[in-house]
């Protein structure tokens, strides 16, 4: 029996909001998922499950219309749908009163409920989130009976506040899967046996690396997973990028060089920029330009001006730029606070401007 | 210190040129273009090296005087006496074979640590304190507007900062500008629409958790389908009841039967008729009807025939003529004459035959009406039983199937009762069921209303909540705009506190200092500088505070000078070894007595070695004119 697991897809999020690729990225989850359910189409699977956050909030009727319809174009396949934290089910969901197609097993149950499909011999435990936090074991104590059938678990959760989860006794009860949800990093908590696909598209700058979904097989006689394995879906990566400057480097050389290596690397993929090194004082780095060539989502600029402290020192020592570094610099640079650095680097940095000083 | 000579291999224009000094004034000519900066820069390079230098300018500096031909030696030496020993500073500036050593001359070897002894010959000066000290150019303004000007920057300068290049205030202004810049990206409101907004969205919420929007439409459908079931079921039963009721019906009425009573009827008429029949049967089986009935008819009507023709006998005429009677003519006329003798008799009989006759023919009256009757009571009854039972032989048997065949249909009537009885009950039931179904119909719609309200709001909600996350970001960009802010707040801090710090301490050295020098070069014409809150600075004669701006540009210069000397002065102290005092065309705005003044003060009150670069011959002259003794020095 073939299978298909995702999780987390947050369909219906603005990720990046106040960045102009913001709508794009929307779009890209909409059709990444409607990629998946291709791929579930193309690989016969059986049953495809979703372990929670489908949704980024509450959905709204339009949002069940659009993915009941996707739905629609596979109808042999068996969909096992839970709500997890952050599209929780409420009294006044319309969940509860939408049509969905007759594939769909969407659970509104708040307590386990358990669904048996004959014709493949599967049965299904699962339950969706009425709150916001749960701090319940809901899946540690199962009491499943040793039958002939293949049992799996879809739940949400895994954490402290949502539903805590003994690994120990879950790999000792009678479950050949658990489909997991709402940790965004692929993972194999338990080889071939506890699974959290991550999220569908990488939502964030801290969401690096691959993002997809899981696909596997279990064999219903011997009720074991014989194989899982990710499948990258997503279309595009975060990545943290980190540009060394010099002295000598420009702001049009530094623009440039940002450029071409995010291109190299791929120019949809959307990029934090660390710059560290020390660089000219009297260079000042200026993005605004690179903001229409390339998807920058921050830039961190660990750069300092390169200052020679010790000899400004020397040859001011008394005077106001000598006094100045005195009042602000401690012995051990690391001892000094941000503001403390900045005000430094400004001080020196308009003196020595406003002046006729030669260093 | 003092300078002794300078021999320079290879710098600017020069090559293997070499200077002599003297103690004393020193009085260095040489046209523009000579080259007297070159020797200037040279001293200085030679005191300060030319390395180390982080910005353009001292790049600049080393291109600029690297020679041009490619003989490669860029170096040179400097022989000074110092504490009474003499030594020789060798410098190579060459980027690859920089080499720097101070050899004293009378052991004849380099000295240990050539920076070391540097710094302390030059009293730990620095380059900048150098040029801003003992080396002393002009005013650079040509106007007497601009020199007041850079005149009065170089005094705050100096007093604030302690170097004459620094410009405080300019800096403090830089600053404040760049924090005008941060705050100019500020966006002010962004905490409090935030706040605002999750208030309304609060507020929503609340809303859409009020309880008439519960989704209770799972609950309202499973009873509905319930419902719908039961429909379904009372239909079917409601269907089926209404054909076998329409069965039973039409079986009635094909047998005849449109009312329960009317079986009865039935009943009692067939047993009534086949009762009749019976009978009749009996009666026209009997012996009398049968056999009596015909022979006694036909004997009355023999006999009444045979009375009537003896009758006529009696008339012999009548008889006499018919032949075939002549035969029973003799019994007949016996008989005849027997019974005619009476007319009584005769009357009798015929009455009495007549009797017979009319009885005769009553009873097959009867008898014929009795077999139309039995005919009748024959084909009705058949026809019944034809009809109620296929059968049609008339007797007991049938009588007794067609009993049962009654009962039978009185059976099924008090079915056909049942299902009537039934049937209405259902047909009430269904009148529940819809009337149920329409209020479920009718909840669900509000159900799908108010699901409609809720969807507005919920998209309402999760716009609200987009906006939010979007200034959740701005909320982040001020954050970090207010930390520059913070920091630029600091440095304007620092440095204000330091700059009242210096010219509170510093800054009245300088000024008494030089107030000392301004006095003796102007020959008592001013007696101090005086600097108010507002940075103006004013002159001070004897009755009045002269305002700067309305001093001379001879004066300005004097002024420069003092304030030269007393910050060269202030790092020197009180030391033996003062360090020589070098003036790049320094007195080019002097008229002529203010030069003569300003020699004979020089030569009688700085102790160290003076060394006038000059343009001009005036120096010379002056220096000669009042016999001041120097040395000439042609570049």
């Amino acid at each position: 029996m073939r299978f298909v697991h995702v999780s987390d897809v947050h369909w219906g999020m603005l990720p990046d909001s106040d960045k102009p690729w913001a709508k794009d990225r929307a779009y890209d989850i909409k059709e990444t998922f409607a990629k998946v359910i291709s791929k579930t189409k193309e690989l016969n699977a059986d049953l495809l499950l979703i372990s929670g956050d489908l949704f980024h909030r509450s959905p709204l009727i339009a949002d069940l219309k659009e993915i009941n319809s996707l739905f629609n174009t596979i109808p042999y396949t068996k969909i096992i749908i839970v709500a997890g934290a952050n599209d929780r089910l409420r009294k006044n969901s319309n969940v509860l009163s939408f049509n969905f197609a007759k594939n769909v097993h969407y659970i509104t149950s708040e307590d386990i409920e358990s669904i048996y499909f004959q014709d493949l011999n599967v049965e299904i435990h699962a339950f969706s989130y009425y709150t916001q936090e749960l701090k319940t074991r809901m899946i540690d104590n199962l009491n499943i009976k040793d039958d002939d059938k293949t049992h799996i678990v879809v739940a949400y959760g895994g954490d402290t506040t949502h539903m805590p989860i003994d690994l120990d006794k879950l790999t000792n009860q009678n479950i050949s899967y658990y489909a997991l949800g709402s940790v965004h990093k692929p993972t194999e908590l338990v080889e071939k046996k506890i699974v959290y696909p991550g999220s569908l598209e990488p939502l964030d700058i801290s969401e690096q690396g691959d993002r997809g979904i899981f696909i596997g097989d279990i064999n219903t006689i011997t009720k074991q997973v014989e194989r899982v394995y990710f499948q990258p879906m997503s279309k595009l990566h975060y990545i943290a990028l980190s540009v060394t400057v010099s002295k000598e480097t420009t702001n049009e050389e530094l623009s440039r060089t940002i450029v071409s290596e995010i291109r190299k690397r791929g120019d949809e993929n959307i990029y934090r920029l660390r710059l560290i090194g020390k660089h000219d004082p009297e260079t000042v780095f200026d993005f605004q330009n690179l903001t229409h060539l390339v998807r920058i989502v921050d830039i961190i600029d660990e750069s300092e001006p390169e200052y020679n402290f010790a000899e400004l020192t020397k040859n001011h020592a008394e005077d106001m730029i000598g006094f100045y570094i005195q009042a602000l610099q401690k012995e051990n640079p690391k001892e000094m606070s941000e503001i403390e650095k900045k005000a430094l680097y400004y001080g020196i940095n308009a003196l020595l401007k406003t002046g006729e000083v030669k260093l | 210190m003092t300078i002794l000579d300078l021999t320079i291999s290879g710098f600017g224009k020069f090559h293997n040129a070499h200077f002599d000094f003297s103690d004393g004034l020193n009085i260095c000519y040489g046209k523009n273009e000579a080259g007297k900066s070159t020797v200037h820069t040279f001293i200085r390079s030679m005191l300060f090296g030319m390395e180390k230098r982080t910005s353009r300018v001292a790049r600049d500096n080393y291109t600029k005087f690297e020679p041009w031909d490619d003989e490669g030696l860029y170096e040179g030496i400097l022989r000074i006496s110092y504490k009474n020993e003499i030594y020789r500073i060798e410098r190579n500036f060459q980027k690859d074979q920089k080499r720097f050593q101070i050899i004293n001359e009378k052991e004849g070897l380099p000295i240990a640590s050539p920076e070391l002894f540097m710094l302390k010959m030059l009293f730990g000066m620095t380059e900048t304190s150098y040029t801003n000290t003992i080396s002393i150019g002009q005013l650079k303004s040509a106007t007497e507007a601009g020199m007041a000007t850079e005149l009065k920057r170089y005094i705050n300068n100096l007093n604030s900062s302690g170097d004459i290049s620094i410009n405080t205030s300019s800096a403090l202004e830089y600053l404040k500008s760049q924090k005008l810049a941060y705050e100019e990206r500020l966006v002010p409101d962004a905490v409090i629409k935030y706040s605002s907004l999750l208030g309304e969205i609060k507020n929503l919420e609340k809303q859409i958790s009020a309880p008439e929007y519960e989704n209770t439409f799972p609950k309202i459908n499973s009873l509905k389908e319930q419902s719908a079931k039961k429909a379904l079921d009372n239909e079917k039963e409601l269907s089926t009841l209404n054909q076998k009721n329409a069965s039973y019906t039409n079986m009635f009425k094909a047998n005849g039967f449109n009312s329960k009573e009317a079986i009865e009827d039935l009943r009692k008429t067939v047993l009534k008729m086949f009762n009749e029949y019976k009978l009749l049967i009996k009666k026209e089986k009997s012996f009398f009807n049968n056999i009596f009935r015909p022979i006694l008819l036909s004997l009355s009507i023999l006999l009444l025939l045979f009375h009537i023709f003896s009758l006529f006998c009696m008339y012999p005429n009548i008889i006499n003529d018919i032949n075939v009677f002549t035969y029973l003519n003799t019994y007949y006329k016996l008989y005849i004459n027997s019974i005619f003798f009476s007319p009584i008799i005769i009357i009798a009989i015929f009455i009495f035959l007549f009797i017979l006759l009319v009885f005769s023919i009553m009873s097959t009256i009867a008898h014929l009406d009795r077999k139309n009757s039995i005919e009748d009571l024959s084909y009705t009854l058949s026809e019944i039983y034809a009809h109620q039972l296929g059968d049609s032989e008339l007797d007991d048997d049938t009588f007794n199937q067609f009993n049962l065949h009654l009962d039978d249909m009185n059976k099924m009537y008090l079915q056909k009762e049942e299902i009537e009885e039934r049937m209405a009950i259902l047909i009430s039931e269904k009148k529940e069921i819809d009337a149920k179904e329409k209020e479920y119909y009718i909840a669900l719609q509000k159900i799908q209303e108010y699901q409609f309200e809720l969807d507005n709001k919920l998209k309402r909600v999760s716009d609200l909540k987009d906006t939010c996350d979007g200034l959740k970001k701005t909320i982040q960009t001020n954050d970090e705009i207010n930390k520059e802010i913070e920091a630029l707040n600091l440095s304007i801090e620092t440095i204000s506190e330091l700059s009242s710090k210096i010219k509170s301490s510093f800054g009245v050295h300088l000024n008494k200092e030089a107030s000392e020098l301004l006095n003796g070069i102007t020959n008592g014409i001013y007696d101090s500088i005086s600097i108010d809150e507002s940075l103006g600075v004013f002159l001070n004669t004897k009755d009045r505070l002269v305002p700067m701006d309305q001093v001379s540009s001879g004066t300005m210069d004097q002024i420069y000078l003092s304030l030269r000397l007393a910050s060269a002065n202030l790092i020197m102290a009180n030391a033996e070894d003062r360090l020589p005092l070098l003036f790049d065309d320094s007195f080019v705005m002097y008229d002529d007595d203010r030069l003569k003044s300003v020699l004979i003060w020089l030569t009688k009150n700085i102790k160290s070695q003076i060394i006038i670069f000059t343009c001009h011959k005036r120096e010379l002259e002056v220096s000669k004119s009042i016999n001041i003794a120097h040395n000439i020095v042609m570049i």
